[in-house]
């Protein structure tokens, strides 16, 4: 019998860390013994890029702008640990419709039987979190991925762009789309970064999956064009995504989150805005 | 929540542009869309409105880019840069006008730029955005019109001076009003007479040159809640005054109070202006005395129902009803109407026929408007060939007068002006006869007594029968 993958999608904001992210769970799944797919659902198409040295990977919409037959092989590449790697990439930036390529990308693979015939067992969609239209929605509809972690630092706006996905999984949940596995805290600095996500997850109805917190070994395995895993798996940090890899991999605990209005999520920002001026004013006085 | 509309006769907005360039001498229209928005328009509109054709511009012969999912990716642009190096050199015209349907308008091609490229190798070329999505057959004649008129520069230099006597008519939108030609050409020769001079500017009554001295006009005339936002622009950019009647009229009562308006606003000659209409009066008299006897004979004082364009209809609904004395029970517009315009509508029609009970009704969905001519007690039907089922349920007369028109050819006819009027009486009576057909018994000895449908089996006259 053919095996069943998880189709797992990670959401968040532009340069928030969730390629990042991504790739260090899917090197700590491989690391694991498991066989993972890692697709790259953003028009800028260097999700996987530290999975495999950063060479040239033809994206799945360059071939089939090229060809109408379009094969895995020229379109994958294996990676860290047998990470099989694929890009859905899009247009120039500015011109054509990315959104329908991600939904044109996401259903060629499906056409190629990519999941079934690689036996994977994770299948990991790295998807640009500002969800500005249907096409880039495609992997939480019905029938792709059954589950979306959303990645946010404690900034504003990537909360808000974690808000705004929430509302689109409420949207496709109830018909059978994905569910929400839970929030990753990335980039997380000591002070109050852990309890705003805990606080805003607990407000929308939903988990936090794991934090990461900041860390040179992150920037310096990047600078290598590798993840952390890879390149620094005896560090905490490697420790940190294995957790969270495990955490992502066996999490059953789904929800359909309840995003906050506009109202509700500015109010929600300024009490954290003052508690955080109460925070430094406590710490000053501390060091007084 | 939205509504479903059965039968929908307004199509959309690129197939109205298409329709209205391609009625232009020398304009070459040129699709920017998905495969099949062309033969759509030629299946759906063209062929439906009359037996229209391709023609040397249209139909089949339109040219288009067929956009694929490979253009919606990566955008459409350059396979528009080839269509049109390759459009002109397969199709010669006048000018270019690139048509964007919806695909290409949600994706954003650059269109502008690609017309500006085909301008520098000396064609005339413009753009206009006509997105199904964005309305119907009547908003696309407005955007096609409007869109010329904004980018007019591009395509001529407008001929120098003010014609006083000239005259623009709009509103009559090419295939959607299934008679077109033989109205503008009815209006034309109807302002002619007066020693107006007259732009109709779609179909082979547009002289050459039409377009260019369209800016010259003194007058606008508008016909159609969707010319007037054309005569609006024109007047705004143009200074060009415009009298906007509520349909084309029909026969010499409409038609005489029409050019009087227009001859008072270009100050013709008021004797001259009269005279001709005294002239056509006398004419539609001599007719109307003609055709008195079989008005008698075959009882054509009928109550009807009357559905279609509002531009298309309404002069039809006011000459049947006076002078030819019909009974108006019901008149369905099936147009989109903005609501002000409705009303307007329905308080015109009030105050003109002071005694008529007739219901106007804004309807488009053709279930809803076959379930109300069912139930209206009517002995006369006129509408579209979707309306020709009802009638015949009701086995009552029908006259094809509204699009779609599915079983006749039309190429020249129409009931627009003076002499549209007797091309309506001629049709009026054919189609009551078609069905009366009591009265072969006793001329020919022919036919059965009972006519299949049961319906006016008795000559009005009582007297005759056998």
């Amino acid at each position: 019998m053919a095996k069943t993958a998880k189709h797992i999608a990670i959401y968040g904001k532009g340069g928030i860390g969730k390629s990042t992210t991504t790739s260090n769970i899917s090197a700590a799944l491989a690391e694991a013994g498991y066989r993972v797919i890692q697709i790259g659902c953003d028009p800028k198409s260097d999700s996987t890029n530290t999975l495999r040295g950063g060479d040239y990977l033809p994206t799945v919409i360059d071939s089939l702008r090229d060809s109408a037959n379009v094969k895995l092989q020229d379109v994958s590449a294996v990676g860290f640990k047998g990470v099989l790697c694929i890009e859905a990439g899009g247009p120039v930036p500015g011109v054509g419709c990315a959104g329908r390529g991600i939904n044109a990308a996401v259903g060629l693979l499906q056409e190629l039987n990519v999941f079934e015939e690689y036996e994977a067992d994770y299948v990991l969609y790295d998807v640009l979190g500002d969800v500005v239209c249907g096409g880039f929605a495609v992997p939480i509809r019905d029938g792709i991925t059954d589950r979306a972690y959303v990645v946010s630092s404690s900034d504003f706006m990537a909360i808000y762009a974690a808000n705004n996905l929430f509302k689109a999984i409420g949207k496709y949940a109830p018909s059978g789309g994905a569910k929400l596995g839970g929030v990753i805290g990335n980039s997380i600095l000591p002070g109050y970064p852990e309890s705003l996500i805990a606080d805003f997850a607990s407000r929308t109805g939903t988990a936090v999956a794991g934090f990461v917190p900041r860390s040179p070994v992150v920037a310096q395995s990047e600078l290598y064009g590798k993840t952390v895993i890879e390149a620094s798996p005896g560090s905490e940090q490697a420790d940190v995504y294995r957790k969270l890899a495990a955490h992502v991999a066996n999490n059953e605990n789904l929800t359909i989150p309840n995003p906050l209005n506009v109202t509700d999520l500015r109010d929600w920002a300024r009490s954290w805005g003052d508690a955080i001026n109460q925070e430094a004013a406590s710490f000053s006085a501390a060091a007084r | 929540m939205g509504t479903t509309t059965a039968g929908n006769r307004n199509s959309c907005m690129l197939h109205g542009a298409v329709q209205t360039i391609k009625s232009i001498e020398g304009a070459v229209p040129i699709i920017h869309s998905t495969l099949g928005c062309g033969v759509q328009q030629y299946a759906g509109v063209s062929s439906l409105s009359g037996g229209g054709g391709s023609g040397y511009t249209g139909g089949l012969g339109l040219p288009s880019t067929n956009f694929l999912e490979r253009q919606v990716v990566f955008g459409g642009s350059s396979r528009l840069r080839e269509q049109l190096k390759n459009t002109v050199k397969i199709k010669e015209g006048d000018f270019y006008v690139v048509l964007t349907g919806c695909t290409p308008e949600l994706v954003g091609d650059d269109v502008p730029a690609m017309t500006k490229e085909l301008q520098e190798q000396q064609f005339k070329a413009i753009h206009i955005s006509t997105p199904g999505f964005k309305g119907s057959v009547h908003n696309g004649y407005t955007a096609a019109v409007t869109g010329i008129l904004r980018q007019f520069d591009k395509l001529a230099v407008p001929a120098g001076g003010k014609n006083s006597r000239l005259v623009n008519l709009f509103g009559i939108i090419p295939e959607q009003d299934v008679y077109w030609r033989g109205n503008l050409k009815g209006l034309k020769d109807s302002l002619e007479g007066i020693g107006a001079d007259v732009n109709v500017l779609f179909g082979p009554d547009a002289d050459k040159g039409e377009w260019t001295t369209l800016f010259n006009a003194a007058l606008n005339v508008s016909f159609s809640s969707h010319s007037l936002p054309i005569c609006e622009w024109l007047e705004r950019n143009a200074g060009i005054p415009y009298v906007h009647f509520e349909g084309y009229p029909v026969g010499a009562r409409q038609t005489g109070e029409w050019l009087r308006c227009i001859g008072k606003q270009l100050d013709l000659e008021q004797e001259k202006v009269e005279a001709w209409i005294g002239l056509k009066e006398q004419k539609e008299r001599y007719y109307i005395v003609q055709f008195l006897d079989a008005y008698y004979k075959y009882g054509f004082q009928k109550k009807f129902a009357l559905v279609g364009d509002s531009a298309a209809v309404l002069g039809t609904a006011r000459f049947l009803t006076d002078p030819l004395g019909l009974l108006p029970s019901l008149i369905v517009l099936t147009d989109d109407i903005p609501q002000p315009a409705r009303s307007a509508i329905v308080r015109q029609w009030n105050e003109r026929q002071p005694g008529s009970e007739a219901r106007i009704v804004f309807e488009s969905d053709a279930k809803a408007i076959e379930e109300l001519v069912i139930s209206e007690d009517i002995e006369l039907l006129l509408g579209s060939s979707i309306e020709r089922r009802a009638a015949e349920r009701k086995g009552i007369p029908f006259i094809p007068v509204s699009f779609p028109v599915a079983d006749r050819i039309v190429l020249t006819k129409g009931y627009a002006g003076f002499d549209g009027a007797f091309t309506l009486l001629e049709d009026l009576g054919s189609g009551i006869l078609s069905v009366d057909s009591a009265h072969l018994l006793y001329q020919t000895g022919a036919g059965s007594e009972k006519n299949e449908q049961g319906a006016n089996q008795k000559p009005a006259l009582s007297g005759i029968e056998n």
